[in-house]
């Protein structure tokens, strides 16, 4: 009882404790708030990948793409991990009349698709329609009694930065600004796309100039992926597969770039995975001795985690770097604590001495630091806690009011890709910075307790 | 004086101190015997070893060679830990620096012993009964009015008062007062006097290091301590 009665008095005697409380709760609020915004951008990023990308994508590189996509999309909806699946064509284009700017052209049939990623809530207009389309509207052609299916789905949908490209305007405030103002399907505004087809062999196909074609502005998608975002142009499956001779008009099978597969809900990734990998094998197994199999070569069947690695390992790896730097920063508190509490032990020496003279143990003496080094920590991790909790649920606050009164952006989105700072605090990684920030200081207080534990007690009772 | 048998007993202490490449050896071959209920006073001049001495008596120091008994029991022998539980429980220490905490109050220092030698899980069932312990001896060394003061408020002779309260709230066998008069003036010095001697009429063990005969007159035995050894 006694410990505690000692541990409390010297905290509320000893200012110079409150520096230690203060260098722990700074710490622990510093670590939370960063680590809590990292944890938000980490989540947030993978989030996004995940939406866009779906559970599994089998791919090929090449952009003569992969045979036989719908035989095998028929049997892997077979198959019990699997929900459902939709092919994807990825081909480089080019936009404009000029043909100025590069997209990436994505073919998706758009329902399918929809099912297989959260596209359609990345648009602009129809992320409410109970279902997203590339058609376009009937005033394109006026002259035309009743549209053909072809002329129907030529819209596109473009990548919210891709606006930068066509209109050289890079902001992201300006080109929401852009998006209200123009930007609207009824405004036929016209996308020229020119690509060269590849035929099966890896040859060109088609017009030595190129194919041409033109669709109609219909939305805009903003999947919050940068790479994706400033690039990506999609376009309707069958419109881009006809338009790249990838639909058997080249003499061999129709040919696909992605498949793209949804599992069904409680299957495991790596299950999924697993399960999905191995009936690609048995499937091109099966059907290596038809016409292009060699396309099979080089197809890899990978999660959305693998698929959309280079996005999300600098996310990873920047998260890390911060935890290890915050930890290095941690070393630097339990220093401060161990220069404290050692200042506070030789102060206290005599008093120790006093202690260990009417009976108590080196180990007794020892808790009392150590109890003093819990209190220290646990106080300065409430403390800490709290601000950093209150900056981190008040971050986008913080940077509307520093924005207003200064002009400063702590985060520009269109650095970070993202419209609001996250502003939850984790609360796993939240409890393990507490319960580390308390061990930092019990730490810190180990030193000096062992210290205070050894005093020849006669020695003690002679400090001055 | 009502002198029994024999409680503390030592016998051939020494011990050197060394400083650097100087030693020097303030006891040599220090023996004696302490009767229940006896008033001891051991002089000396300064630097003569009695302090050393009392300290080795009251198991706040060890010797470098010889044996002590506490109650015929070898106390140099026993566990850290029953050492311990001997100073908390058999003796009682009053120095000449008082050595109070400065940041408890009267009551709370005279209460130390009892709350170092009542484990946490007892304590709420004793602390009624230490409180009323430390209140009395409070009483005895005529400190009630004083019980919430911080030790820096107090005169030098009411810290005094209040270490030997701290040293005689656990009753022990034995009150080991190292120059207990020495940093008083001679009106505090003798109430603390009196209070000794009052003691040991009552059958307190005492044990005082003085370097003041004056002071020494009051025991009923006086060793003087020279040149390392008892005379």
């Amino acid at each position: 009882m006694y410990r505690w009665l000692l541990i409390r008095r010297y905290f509320l005697h000893k200012r110079i404790a409150w520096a230690a409380v203060a260098a722990v709760a700074l710490l622990v609020m510093l670590v939370l708030v960063v680590l809590s915004i990292m944890s938000g951008l980490l989540a947030d990023t993978r989030g996004r990948n995940h939406r866009w990308a779906g559970d599994i994508i089998i791919s090929r590189d090449s952009l003569v793409g992969m045979a036989y996509y719908q035989e095998f999309i028929d049997e892997a909806k077979q198959l019990p991990e699997v929900e459902t699946a939709t092919p994807v064509i990825r081909l480089f284009g080019l936009e404009g009349e000029g043909r100025e700017n590069t997209v990436l052209l994505y073919g998706v049939q758009m329902e399918s698709f929809c099912r297989v990623t959260a596209f359609q809530n990345t648009l602009y207009f129809q992320n409410e329609k109970p279902q997203a389309t590339f058609n376009v509207p009937p005033s394109i052609f006026p002259t035309a009694e009743t549209l053909t299916p072809e002329q129907q789905k030529r819209g596109c949908i473009v990548g919210h930065y891709t606006l930068g490209q066509f209109t050289g305007v890079y902001q992201k405030d300006a080109v929401d600004r852009l998006q209200e103002l123009s930007l609207r399907p009824e405004h036929h505004i016209p996308y020229d796309v020119t690509l060269f087809a590849i035929g099966a062999k890896g040859t060109l196909v088609g017009s030595l100039t190129g194919e041409y074609q033109k669709f109609w502005y219909v939305d805009t998608s903003l999947s919050g992926l940068v790479d994706i975002d400033a690039t990506a142009m999609y376009v309707d499956f069958d419109e881009l597969q006809r338009l790249a001779y990838m639909d058997g008009s080249d003499g061999g099978p129709p040919r696909a770039n992605e498949i793209r597969l949804r599992l069904k809900p409680g299957i495991a990734l790596q299950q999924g995975c697993r399960a999905v990998a191995g009936a690609w094998d048995d499937f091109v197994r099966r059907n290596s001795d038809q016409p292009q199999a060699r396309l099979f070569e080089d197809v890899t069947v990978q999660t959305w985690q693998q698929f959309r690695r280079n996005q999300i390992a600098p996310a990873e790896k920047e998260k890390s770097l911060m935890v290890g730097v915050f930890a290095m920063i941690a070393l630097v508190a339990v220093f401060i604590v161990f220069a404290i509490f050692y200042m506070i032990v030789t102060e206290k020496i005599r008093d120790l001495g006093i202690i260990r003279s009417v009976g108590s143990s080196g180990g007794s003496v020892a808790q009392i630091f150590l109890g003093y080094g819990v209190l220290v920590g646990f106080i300065g991790a409430v403390l800490g806690g709290t601000a950093g909790w209150l900056i981190v649920t008040n971050s986008n606050a913080i940077e509307a009011w520093l924005t207003l009164h200064f002009n400063f952006r702590l985060w520009d989105p269109d650095v970070y890709a993202i419209d609001r700072i996250p502003s939850t605090v984790p609360p796993v990684e939240a409890g393990i910075i507490l319960i580390a920030a308390v061990l930092a200081a019990v730490l810190g207080a180990a030193w000096p307790a062992r210290r205070a534990a050894r005093l020849n007690v006669v020695d003690a009772l002679r400090v001055e | 004086m009502n002198v029994k048998d024999t409680i503390l007993q030592a016998e051939k202490l020494t011990k050197t101190y060394t400083l650097g490449k100087a030693s020097q050896q303030v006891l040599r071959g220090v023996s004696l015997r302490v009767a229940r209920g006896e008033f001891l006073a051991i002089m000396g001049a300064s630097g003569s070893g009695k302090s050393t001495l009392l300290h080795i008596l009251g198991l706040l120091d060890q010797p470098d060679q010889g044996k002590v008994w506490f109650e015929k029991e070898d106390v140099f022998g026993l566990s850290s830990s029953r050492q311990n539980h001997l100073r908390n429980q058999a003796f009682g220490f009053v120095f000449q620096f008082y050595h109070l905490l400065p940041e408890l109050n009267v009551l709370e220092n005279v209460m130390l012993p009892g709350m170092v030698g009542c484990p946490a899980w007892h304590w709420m069932g004793r602390r009624v009964q230490l409180k009323q312990d430390a209140l009395q001896v409070i009483e005895n060394v005529g400190l009630t009015n004083q019980l919430r003061q911080k030790p820096a408020t107090l005169s030098g002779g009411e810290r005094q008062r209040v270490a030997l309260a701290r040293a005689l709230v656990g009753r022990p066998k034995v009150l080991l007062a190292d120059e207990p008069t020495g940093n008083l003036d001679s009106q505090a010095g003798g109430r603390i006097l009196d209070l000794l001697c009052r003691l040991n009429q009552q059958g307190q063990t005492v044990i005082m290091v003085t370097h003041d005969a004056a002071v020494a007159q009051q025991a009923h035995r006086r060793l003087v301590l020279a040149d390392g050894k008892l005379g």
